[in-house]
């Protein structure tokens, strides 16, 4: 046949194979995966992390660049989680719940929580089961509690069984929670395009009961919540009760009476709500970082550290009562963190991993 | 928008189309019928633009790869960097540094980027199909419309007016549940012409990778990826005293499953995309004169199961496009043109319809001084919803040195162009920001080819390009805690690009084709962002892109190997994290039988990646390892 002619014509030429040959040669090589999604290049082997912060980055959705950084002194880690897993934490890393030494820490697009061992950052498992986590709270010796965004239900957890026992029903985009006198209080968010019911309430749940008992309707778009030291609850809304600004209400648990603290009329840009390790000090980012003394009958916010130009997006209070703040800039660079004094002076600042939302103190 | 307002310009327009129309009338009845020219559809009013880079995969790589998509065609045979999120996922072009919506896709002079997103979906449309697949790098594009700041890519379809009738089939099966079938049918006399295409493509998609974002770095199946596409082209030409009648058709309709990043377990998210296009045109046998009236209709329907989301865009849109030459003789042309496009879009981003009104008018000339020197020069005035846009111009010039064997060419341009938002850049809810300023431009280049036709036919070329653009629009957290659309960065574009073609017949040993083409591209932004930022190369924008291939073929055996070199690309803005660079090898080869009374037939085989290179195009999205499809072809 003259197909088989053809084919044996150049495949026993000497040339054609050398030439055919060449080729494939120099070719056949294939590049080092040598992907550096997370920016991290130094991974100290063994490495423990004590006596710092562990700040966590959200990363954009849909591109695995979420992570943990590591502070202590001057000392610094882009990616501690990837570098004792060998493995990127995964999609929008939204929170870090920690009991103990566990740390459990909720990766929201990736639709799972790992747990990790606080010291080492080793992960020893993952619980799965969830749509869109958001934040986990104990409410139990071996129970806890974790929020949604889209499933409109609490997921409940079985700490040693790590996995998820039942989901309680509450409509709308659950977020983040507290527990004041055996109840929990869950915020509830709304997004611009959610046409679900729900989204304007604090939801109370029993975990005795593991059920939603009451609600406490509190504005719209609740975003924040912290217990005081007086067992107050003090919330972050994006409408607040009593004008259509963002707004720091207080709430007293027993009578569920609102106090609209402060109206913020001249920026919607409110966010991060944390008390210092007493609970007698509320600071939030409105713009600026301000701060609320609890203990007052009628507080005023106190700006402490202005903004100058800079995104501030995640806050948290150390126990010697130094602020953290960060700075997310346009969100799609790495953000920085800015440390200061109890009374807003600039001590230093730390390079973190892309949108810093948060902080957690190790001693 | 912020454009200076101009009250009469709309009565301008309409006044202008009157003439042009009348002229077009006027001259329709003089014109004898002319059966040997091949008329293109397309209605550019300066198809070859001199001094600006123009190229394009040749029409046997795209026979020999009937089932690729042309975003594939394009990332293994062009300069256009495709960023793709995987198999049957989005992939949109990247031209000379630009972004993806910076690059205009025209089909016969019909453009077909979303008044939406501003950008066309590349994975939708089959590489095979139109007789002429080519691109005009920079300000080439402008003679067809605005918008391509890095250039535009034209899929165009002619007629020869000759006695025909041709028919085939190929039908490939591969790898992932790969099938595809493209039937074509071109038949015809000196005074009508039909041309069928038909293509189909269904695929699972279910590629093993490895799993890096998972603890145990399993091997795992890609899930949630399987698409199905259908495209049907019909056109119809006409030969008539008046001119060339044409009347086109091309619906497409498009499903989907998107498979989620490599660190997410659930996959909720699909996408169906419907179009239809309708084009009639007329074209005068002399004279330049054209008309073209096209309807373009897409609708996209989008599916989040865990947000419970269920999201539907139309767009209609009327496109009208004219050129007459004012003056046409051998050496000198001079032409009119004009492109108007008015979109009717629903979203649910923005509330109710909007409605997107363009036109603009051009000017452009073309002086042919004997074999040795080409000028063009092209001027253009566009307005956007009633408001002027800025005044844009186009000019080059090409020289060249003849000989018996060889041609020494120097090509240089310069350009003005700009972008004008897109509509979710300005209306949707929230963060549309309707008073953004057009993206704008100013760029040049230049370059040198040689070619020596003797026993072997060597072009090489080289050429370099710089472009500035300001205004480029970002969408930038804003004050209101929202992402909004915003006139933030200034980019420097800079680039070298060359290519090598060898053409040979051996003796004994068939006929050798070897091309290697290499891009350099530096993208900066320069102004506009974080400090953090400043300088760097953009994400996504790969410094180096090297391609090469080889064909052989004797006595109907072919034999083709090439290579696509991708340098690493970053993937944060101040350039803290990036994706590795990539070589992607691939192997095909064919036999073409002897025809005989039932027809051709032909076999042919394809490796894509056959070393295995572990891969990403778009972080944290899988792509496939090696592999393979067969194809049966039939022609008549």
């Amino acid at each position: 046949m003259k197909f088989l002619k053809t084919i044996s014509a150049f495949c026993f030429r000497p040339a054609s194979l050398i030439i055919v040959s060449g080729l494939l040669f120099l070719v056949s090589c294939t590049l080092d995966d040598d992907s550096n999604i997370n920016g991290n290049k130094d991974c100290p082997a063994g490495k423990t992390f004590s006596d710092g912060v562990y700040v966590l980055n959200e990363g954009n959705f849909g591109s695995g660049n979420g992570g943990i950084s590591w502070i202590s002194g001057s000392l610094q880690l882009d990616d501690a989680f990837n570098c004792a897993n060998g493995y990127v934490a995964g999609d929008v890393v939204q929170s870090l719940t920690v009991q103990g030494n566990i740390g459990y820490l909720v990766v929201n697009n990736s639709q799972k929580i790992e747990i990790v061992d606080m010291n080492t950052m080793v992960s020893s498992g993952r619980i799965f089961g969830l749509r869109s986590p958001r934040y986990m709270l104990q409410t139990g010796e071996d129970k806890a509690y974790v929020t949604d965004l889209y499933d409109d239900s609490l997921a409940m957890l079985s700490i040693s069984q790590r996995r998820v026992l039942k989901k309680i029903p509450a409509s709308g985009w659950t977020n983040k929670m507290v527990r004041v006198n055996g109840k929990v209080y869950v915020t509830q968010r709304r997004s611009q395009n959610d046409t679900r019911p729900g989204g304007n309430n604090i939801l109370v749940i029993d975990p005795n009961f593991d059920r939603v008992t009451d609600s406490i309707g509190v504005g719209k778009g609740i975003t924040e919540i912290v217990a005081d030291a007086s067992g107050s609850i003090w919330v972050l809304t994006e409408h607040g009760p009593f004008s259509a600004s963002p707004s720091v209400v207080r709430i007293n648990t027993n009578t569920k009476a609102l106090t609209s603290v402060n109206p913020i009329i001249d920026s919607l840009e409110a966010r991060a709500l944390v008390t210092d390790s007493s609970a007698n000090l509320v600071y939030y980012i409105n713009g600026g970082v301000y701060r609320i003394k609890t203990t007052q009958p009628n507080p005023a916010p106190e700006l402490i550290i202005q903004r100058k130009g800079r995104r501030f997006y995640g806050l948290g209070i150390s126990p010697k009562g130094e602020i953290l703040v960060s700075d997310a800039k346009d969100y799609t660079v790495n953000g920085t963190v800015l440390r200061y004094t109890p009374e807003g002076v600039l001590k230093d600042t730390f390079q973190a991993g892309i949108i810093p939302n948060s902080f957690i103190f190790r001693k | 928008m912020q454009y200076g307002i101009c009250p009469a310009y709309a009565r301008l327009f309409v006044f202008s189309a009157i003439i042009f129309l009348w002229h077009f009338g006027l001259h329709a009845q003089t014109i004898k019928p002319d059966t040997t020219a091949e008329f293109n559809l397309s209605t550019g009013s300066i198809r070859r633009f001199a001094g600006f880079k123009q190229s394009g995969p040749d029409s046997i790589d795209i026979a020999r790869n009937p089932a690729a998509n042309l975003a594939d065609m394009l990332a293994q045979k062009t300069p256009v960097f495709i960023r793709s999120y995987g198999l049957g996922g989005l992939a949109t072009p990247s031209l000379r540094g630009t972004g993806a919506s910076h690059t205009q896709t025209y089909w016969n002079g019909i453009a077909l980027n979303s008044p939406l997103l501003g950008q066309t979906d590349l994975s939708l449309f089959p590489a095979s199909g139109f007789n002429k697949l080519h691109i005009n790098f920079g300000g080439g594009s402008l003679s067809y419309g605005t918008g391509g700041l890095g250039g535009s890519i034209h899929l165009d379809n002619s007629f020869s007016f000759e006695p025909i009738f041709k028919t085939g089939l190929q039908l490939t099966a591969g790898s992932f549940g790969l099938k595809s079938l493209r039937f074509n049918l071109a038949s015809g006399s000196r005074f009508f012409q039909s041309r069928t295409v038909f293509s189909s493509r269904s695929a699972l998609n279910n590629f093993l990778f490895r799993n890096t974002t998972d603890p145990a770095k399993p091997m795992q199946r890609n899930r949630h990826a399987d698409l199905e596409q259908y495209s049907f082209m019909q056109d119809f030409g006409f030969n008539t005293s008046a001119g060339i009648i044409t009347i086109s058709g091309w619906l497409q309709f498009s499903r989907r499953n998107l498979a989620p990043p490599m660190t997410s377990y659930s996959a909720p998210e699909s996408q169906k995309d419907r179009s239809a296009r309708f084009l009639a045109s007329m074209k005068s046998k002399a004279g330049g004169r054209t008309i073209t009236a096209a309807f373009t209709g897409d609708a996209i329907e989008y599916q989040n199961t865990d947000a419970r989301l269920r999201s539907l865009s139309h767009v209609n849109g009327i496109r009208l496009n004219g050129n007459i030459g004012l003056l046409q003789t051998e050496k000198l042309n001079i032409n009119l043109g004009s492109n108007s496009l008015t979109d009717f879009c629903f979203s649910p981003g923005f509330s109710g319809i909007r409605i997107q009104n363009r036109h603009g008018l051009l000017s452009s000339a073309n002086y042919n001084a004997g074999k040795d020197w080409d000028l063009s020069a092209l001027l253009r005035q566009d307005a956007f919803d009633a408001h002027l846009t800025p005044f844009l111009y186009a000019f080059g010039l090409r020289k060249q040195w003849l000989s018996q064997t060889q041609v020494w060419q120097l090509r240089m341009a310069g350009n003005r162009n700009f972008h004008a938002p897109t509509l979710n850049d300005r209306y949707w809810f929230p963060g549309g920001n309707p008073n953004l300023k057009p993206e704008t431009g100013h760029a040049a280049e230049a370059g040198a080819s040689y070619s020596h036709n003797g026993k072997v036919f060597i072009k090489a070329e080289a050429g370099a390009y710089t472009s500035l653009t300001d205004n480029w629009i970002l969408w930038i957290p804003g004050l209101s805690g929202f992402w909004s659309a915003q006139n933030v960065r200034k980019v420097r574009s800079s680039g070298l690009e060359s290519s090598v073609n060898m053409h040979t017949q051996i003796p004994g040993l068939g006929e050798w084709n070897l091309n290697v083409s290499h891009q350099y591209t530096s993208a900066l932004a320069v102004e506009g962002v974080n400090i953090g930022s400043l300088n760097k190369q953009l994400v996504y924008i790969p410094k180096q892109v090297l391609q090469s291939s080889i064909r052989w073929q004797s006595s109907g055996l072919w034999l083709a190997f090439e290579q696509l070199l991708v340098g690493k690309r970053y993937i944060a803005a101040d350039n803290s994290a990036y994706l590795p660079a990539y070589l992607l090898s691939n192997f095909a080869c064919g036999y073409n039988f002897n025809r005989n009374r039932i027809g051709a037939f032909s076999l042919q085989a394809r490796g894509d990646n056959i070393f295995g290179q572990v891969w990403q195009s778009v972080a944290m999205r899988p792509m496939p390892l090696q592999s393979f499809n067969l194809t049966i072809g039939w022609s008549f």
